[in-house]
């Protein structure tokens, strides 16, 4: 994966680069909003991350000066602006996600490459399947192995977005977001227990565990490993 | 001593004599003219009368018999006011009491006005009004009255006139100066309370007379405002201070873990684990910085932009179908129960945070097998009801209105996690949305109520939005 990084924070640059070079993914970095610009333009990136607040060049005018030339990069704005109308703002500019500072690197991480699978072609597929695990959107039925598993609508919701990100990292965060659509920090642990609840009903008397609890960072489904 | 002549009331006071004397003015115009101009037509008739007869008798009687005849009327008149002559065509005076002849000598009858002789003592010279009218045989006669009636009533109308003037000057001048005195005290005890308050004194307030009038009604709003005022600045006065206190202890736990690690001897696994356990102190206090920020925000009014229509039975739904499980995993019973398509006008978030906060709380203080209940209903008209219900500890009475201030936490509390901004945000959130936030006892537990404004019928808005 080619990232792009513009951020004028020099050492929050370093460990994010850090991070994706660890991770096996080549990373490039700029320094202002310019220079951000002119590598976006000139080269080819799979994901962009763009800071709120640069100096020379705006973020957001960035995300808007590359959509309006027609580019389709995936855009995750990275900002110390909290407030849900600076999130609308940044999505409306034609961002594509939006994280809020200070995060974890493992909610970037995830996020991006959740962005990064989502650029390709969307499939009108009516079926998922993760190893023996078949969601049928026609029927809106889930099987494992030949047993059927009734599920509520939120679960049938929270199954779908796992298996669409199937091998990759989710947040709880980015469950809240995506499933509920609510944009707040529960105290209590809501998400967990609705991932486990799902998982009892997945997993419980399959000798293979589908959904996995990722050390801080979320949950991932995925057929290999245990 | 007040600038009278810069007071507006003052110039208020001028503007309206200026307008009255004008019309008091015009209206002794018009009946004098009125009067004046009846009289002289009456006079004008009697003259025609008198012209006619004589001109009749001068033409069966001939000249001699008239100027006796003229004679004899002058002699007769008491009152002294008949001007008449008859002149022949040699300009020879036959009879009359005038000793020149007025205005020329024509052949038509015309009305003409002449002065005529001095009143004994006065400066006066009284006029008269005549007819002239040419006889056969080129005599001329002359039938006038003289207007010392006429004269008399428009001096007593350009006397009442003055006086007029004269009372309604006085009476606008000291009426004019009270209104304006009045006026002026009002609004010099606004002005003084503001220099107090500019002064740096923010206590003062403006006097309120109890009349209910426009100035009260100023002085409350202003009032108000200077409450508002002090409530934000107390506001954030309390939050730099609490920020500054609270925000040490979970500082200071960080800063003793990371001392910690530092520390020889530490085995490579427990550094990790600390360094995961200061991972969630961190996330910790970015959580209690996000909730000051959201309090900050909705506090200052911030987002009132964004409002919109929604429907907030949608939202309970599926906050409760979140909240579902944790209960469930806790033995605790959550009963629901929303009345449908209830719409709001706000802010979607800041509800769902608020209601979440409400859920939180319950469901961290509640005890194992405990009730939980969340119901929405309609009030009245223009308000929802949104209520949660435990039978946890509840809060104890006294402290009710102390829940939400900023980082304030019950003793028996202080033991489980939190910051202590959940019901302040919960509290700026209703008060943003213009409702009424109250706990009571739920014997035992806690009943928390919020009644929101409404929006009444079309549902469809919310729909569209989702």
């Amino acid at each position: 994966m080619h990232v792009l990084l513009i951020e004028d924070d020099q050492e929050a640059a370093q460990f994010i680069m850090k991070g994706f070079a660890e991770a096996g993914h080549q990373a490039e970095h700029s320094i202002d909003g310019s220079s951000g610009l002119f590598h976006a333009v000139e080269h080819k990136y799979d994901v962009i991350i763009v800071d709120r607040m640069l100096p020379k060049l705006d973020g957001l005018t960035i995300v808007q000066t590359l959509r309006a030339s027609g580019n389709t990069t995936p855009i995750l704005i990275l900002s110390a602006l909290h407030q849900v109308d600076e999130r609308v703002k940044g999505l409306k500019a034609g961002g594509d996600d939006y994280l809020v500072k200070p995060f974890a690197f493992a909610e970037l991480m995830a996020r991006v490459e959740v962005l990064v699978r989502r650029q390709r072609p969307a499939n009108e597929q009516t079926v998922l399947q993760v190893g023996d695990l078949i969601m049928n959107f026609r029927t809106r039925k889930v099987t494992r192995g030949n047993k059927e598993i009734p599920l509520q609508n939120r679960e049938f919701m929270l199954l779908e977005y796992l298996m669409r990100h199937a091998g990759q990292v989710v947040t709880r965060t980015m469950l809240l977001e995506n499933i509920w659509d609510f944009h707040f920090d529960p105290q209590t642990n809501v998400i967990d227990v609705q991932v486990s609840r799902l998982r009892q009903k997945i997993d419980k008397g399959f000798e293979k565990s589908l959904i996995k609890t990722i050390r801080g960072a979320g949950y991932q489904l995925s057929e290999k490993g245990n | 001593m007040f600038r009278l002549f810069r007071s507006a009331a003052f110039r208020l006071t001028l503007l309206y004599m200026v307008t009255f004397g004008a019309s008091v003015t015009a209206l002794l115009i018009f009946v004098y003219t009125a009067i004046i101009s009846d009289m002289e037509a009456e006079l004008k008739h009697s003259i025609s009368v008198q012209t006619s007869d004589l001109a009749r008798k001068f033409s069966v009687s001939g000249p001699a018999e008239t100027a006796a005849s003229i004679k004899n009327m002058l002699e007769k008149d008491e009152e002294k006011t008949l001007v008449l002559m008859l002149i022949d065509r040699d300009w020879h005076v036959l009879a009359g009491n005038l000793e020149l002849w007025p205005g020329g000598k024509t052949n038509v009858s015309t009305w003409i006005k002449f002065p005529i002789g001095k009143i004994e003592n006065t400066q006066l010279t009284p006029k008269a009004i005549a007819m002239n009218s040419t006889l056969p045989g080129g005599y001329i006669l002359l039938v006038g009255r003289k207007m010392q009636q006429i004269e008399h009533v428009h001096e007593i109308i350009v006397e009442v006139l003055y006086i007029c003037f004269g009372i309604m000057f006085v009476l606008a001048a000291v009426g004019g100066m009270l209104l304006s005195y009045t006026i002026y005290r009002r609004i010099d005890a606004i002005n003084q309370a503001f220099r107090s308050v500019a002064a740096g004194a923010l206590t003062t307030r403006v006097k309120v007379t109890g009349t209910g009038d426009e100035f009260d009604h100023l002085a409350m709003h202003l009032n108000q405002t200077l409450n508002r005022i002090c409530e934000l600045i107390d506001g954030v006065r309390d939050i730099s201070y609490n920020v500054a206190h609270d925000l040490r202890t979970p500082l200071n736990r960080l800063r003793h873990r990371l001392e910690n690690m530092l520390s020889t001897g530490a085995h490579r696994e427990e550094i990790t684990e600390q360094v995961r356990t200061a991972l969630i102190d961190i996330d910790a206090l970015v959580a209690t910085f996000n909730a000051i920020l959201r309090i900050a925000q909705a506090e200052a009014g911030a987002g009132i932009e964004q409002f919109s229509a929604f429907n907030i039975s949608e939202v309970l739904e599926d906050i409760v179908d979140l909240y579902q499980p944790v209960a469930e995993e806790r033995s605790q019973q959550l009963n629901a129960n929303i009345i449908e398509d209830i719409m709001l006008y706000g802010d979607r978030h800041l509800i769902t945070q608020m209601t979440a906060n409400l859920l939180d709380n319950a469901i961290k203080y509640t005890p194992k097998g405990g009730n939980i209940a969340l119901t929405l209903v309609l009030g009245d008209a223009s308000y929802a009801i949104l209520q949660i219900l435990d039978n946890g500890p509840g809060i104890p009475v006294s402290f009710h209105h102390k829940v939400v201030e900023k980082f304030f936490r019950l003793e028996q509390s202080r033991s489980s996690p939190g910051n202590g901004l959940g019901l302040s945000l919960v509290s700026a959130a209703v008060k943003l949305h213009k409702g009424v936030l109250t706990f009571s006892d739920n014997n035992p537990g806690l009943v928390v109520t919020i009644r929101l404004p409404r929006v009444i019928g079309n549902t469809d808005i919310a729909r569209s939005q989702k």
